[in-house]
């Protein structure tokens, strides 16, 4: 430190707003203290204005005030199980150790509860059924045909299915599921009670509750879904679907889990998402808007890479679009959506097709468009599809 | 360090301080405790890498404010503009011991503490970042919603009127002197 620049000083604030000298003040040891002794003596006509300025320092400094130590543990306890990820540290000498050390036993038996009621909801049951239907809350069953079904669900209760109102639940407090079933060959449109927009693809499942929880709203997820989430810091939403788990705050997003399907993905539009494998003790992986986390089922990795959101999200306008997609992945999704049977025979794993599919059209349509462009053939078999070399 | 022994370490070492800024910008301690609550659940949550933070006290208190005044105007319903005004800066400074503890009666001290407790709201928060928490200006600027320059000279005025407070009587005379003279012109 340099006396030089303190002897230009010629006000008490001058020393005041000097962060060195107020570091000093707050925090003095014997070298700093030795500094200002032998500076006022070599600066005598500035003793009066350190003095004052030491003084205002000082006086600024708030009272002692009492810090309920216990409550701040408690908090850290409670800061730790909502995330479910409790860790011993036994002989880290903190002093919050204890109480958790101590709680631990309880929090064990919580654990055994919480795994055993988080089973997965929803079960593969889209394959051979051919309306699509909504099983609400209260065990009643509302079943619907239309091509893309259009789903409102209001905080009030009520639920309507294409402008008719189906169920008026007036029992808010039950956080029982209402679960939404979409064959192949359809798709539907939803409005849950939050303002959340969610498409739900062909042969997709959707499990939430009437009225979500205060601290977090959760939806679970078998297959297709593009999420249009409704910002509320205060009140997560997470998709929930067998091996994946993804927590937004609000954010535009495409989730893809169906039960066939080797990986699960997710990729984000906008706004930002976190993920990870739906497990207690897992890291999560933050998304950015164009990326695309991958969790492969086989080998249980989680990746993420950049990717073309348009290729995962048009979809939900009617059309499907493909860059150097394998065919199988593209007939995978054709089945799907017109629910028919189209098999693919083996060797042509490496043929890719690149382009844009519109779904009004009919599957034959589709199918000759892409035989054409991927130089492959098509046999139709009772309505059924074999593509060949 | 792992993730959960470097949040503790973070947990210890601020914890304390949020509690007492928190306690100084509302009564309501439930509050006050959520926000901690709620701060370090986040932290969690978005495995934030807090060794990346410059300033990790700073970052602290200042997602912490937020997250507190939401939750003061959801209870209170205050509308958002005018946050800052409905606040009062509670603190109590230690000068307040001085004066009772060492039976101290000098009029400076007493002038001391009067020109403290006239300080606004705003003000006393401004110099409980700068002079406690020990922030830069461009970080209090930026917990108090305010530029740089304008937090510069909040503290600066502060500071020069603490001190005037206690330098004689011959300088409150001159700022006498000059409103009246401003009033007249």
């Amino acid at each position: 430190m340099k006396a030089g620049k303190f002897s230009s000083y010629q006000t008490s604030e001058d020393f005041i707003l000097d962060k060195e000298f107020t570091h000093w003040v707050l925090h003095p040891n014997k070298e700093l203290d030795q500094f200002w002794g032998s500076f006022v003596l070599k600066y005598p006509e500035k003793g009066a204005l350190i003095r004052d300025a030491v003084l205002i320092v000082k006086s600024l400094q708030p009272i002692g005030q009492d810090v309920p130590q216990q409550k701040l543990d408690t908090i850290f306890y409670r800061v730790l199980k909502s995330d479910r990820k409790i860790v011993i540290h036994w002989g880290a000498g903190l002093k919050y150790v204890a109480s958790i050390v101590a709680l631990i036993g309880v929090v064990g038996l919580i654990y055994l509860a919480v795994q055993t009621k988080n089973q997965f909801p929803l079960a593969v049951a889209t394959k051979n059924v051919e309306k699509g239907k909504v099983i609400l809350a209260n065990g009643t069953t509302q079943e619907f045909s239309t091509e893309n079904t259009v789903l409102r669900q209001t905080s009030s209760g009520k639920l309507t299915i294409n402008a008719d109102t189906v169920s008026v639940d007036l029992d808010q407090t039950s956080t029982t599921l209402n679960q939404i079933i979409i064959p192949n060959g359809k798709r539907s449109d939803i409005i849950l009670a939050d303002g959340t927009h969610i498409w739900l693809n062909s042969g997709s499942q959707l499990s939430y509750p009437t009225k979500f929880k205060k601290s977090s709203r959760e939806v679970y997820l078998l297959g297709e879904a593009l999420f249009e989430v409704k910002a509320n810091p205060d009140q997560p939403f997470n998709v929930i679907t067998k091996d994946v788990k993804i927590k937004v705050l609000g954010t535009v997003f495409n989730v893809s889990s169906y039960a066939e399907d080797n990986t699960v993905q997710t990729v984000l539009l906008k706004g930002k998402v976190t993920a990870g494998r739906n497990k207690l003790f897992t890291a999560t992986i933050d998304l950015n808007p164009g990326e695309r986390l991958t969790y492969n089922k086989s080998n249980e990795q989680l990746s993420r890479d950049k990717v073309d959101v348009q290729l995962y999200t048009s979809w939900i306008n009617g059309y499907l679009v493909f860059k150097d997609t394998p065919i199988s992945e593209v007939y995978m999704k054709l089945k799907r959506y017109y629910n028919q049977d189209i098999t693919v025979e083996n060797g042509l794993e490496k043929i890719t097709f690149s382009g844009k599919l519109d779904l009004k059209d009919n599957l034959k349509e589709v199918l000759e468009n892409i035989a054409f462009a991927s130089s492959v053939n098509i046999q139709e078999i009772n309505g059924s599809y074999l593509i060949k070399k | 360090m792992g993730d959960n022994d470097a949040l503790s370490l973070i947990y210890s070492e601020n914890s304390k301080k949020l509690y007492l800024f928190g306690s100084k910008l509302t009564p309501n301690h439930t509050i006050i405790e959520d926000s901690i609550q709620d701060l370090f659940s986040d932290l969690v949550r978005n495995r934030r890498k807090l060794g990346d933070t410059d300033n990790i006290n700073f970052y602290l208190l200042k997602s912490f404010k937020r997250k507190l005044l939401r939750q003061l105007q959801k209870e209170k319903r205050y509308e958002l503009n005018d946050k800052h005004e409905n606040f009062v800066f509670d603190i109590t400074y230690s000068i307040e011991n001085e004066i009772i503890n060492k039976d101290s009666t000098t009029t400076r001290l007493h002038q001391l503490h009067k020109a403290l407790n006239e300080l606004s709201p705003r003000q006393k928060e401004a110099i409980y970042l700068r002079f406690t928490e020990e922030l830069e200006y461009a970080e209090i600027a930026e917990i108090l919603e305010m530029s740089i320059e304008a937090c510069r000279n909040l503290i600066y005025r502060a500071i020069k009127s603490l001190k005037e407070s206690i330098q004689g009587n011959f300088s409150v005379i001159l700022v006498y002197l000059q409103t009246i003279l401003k009033k007249n012109i």
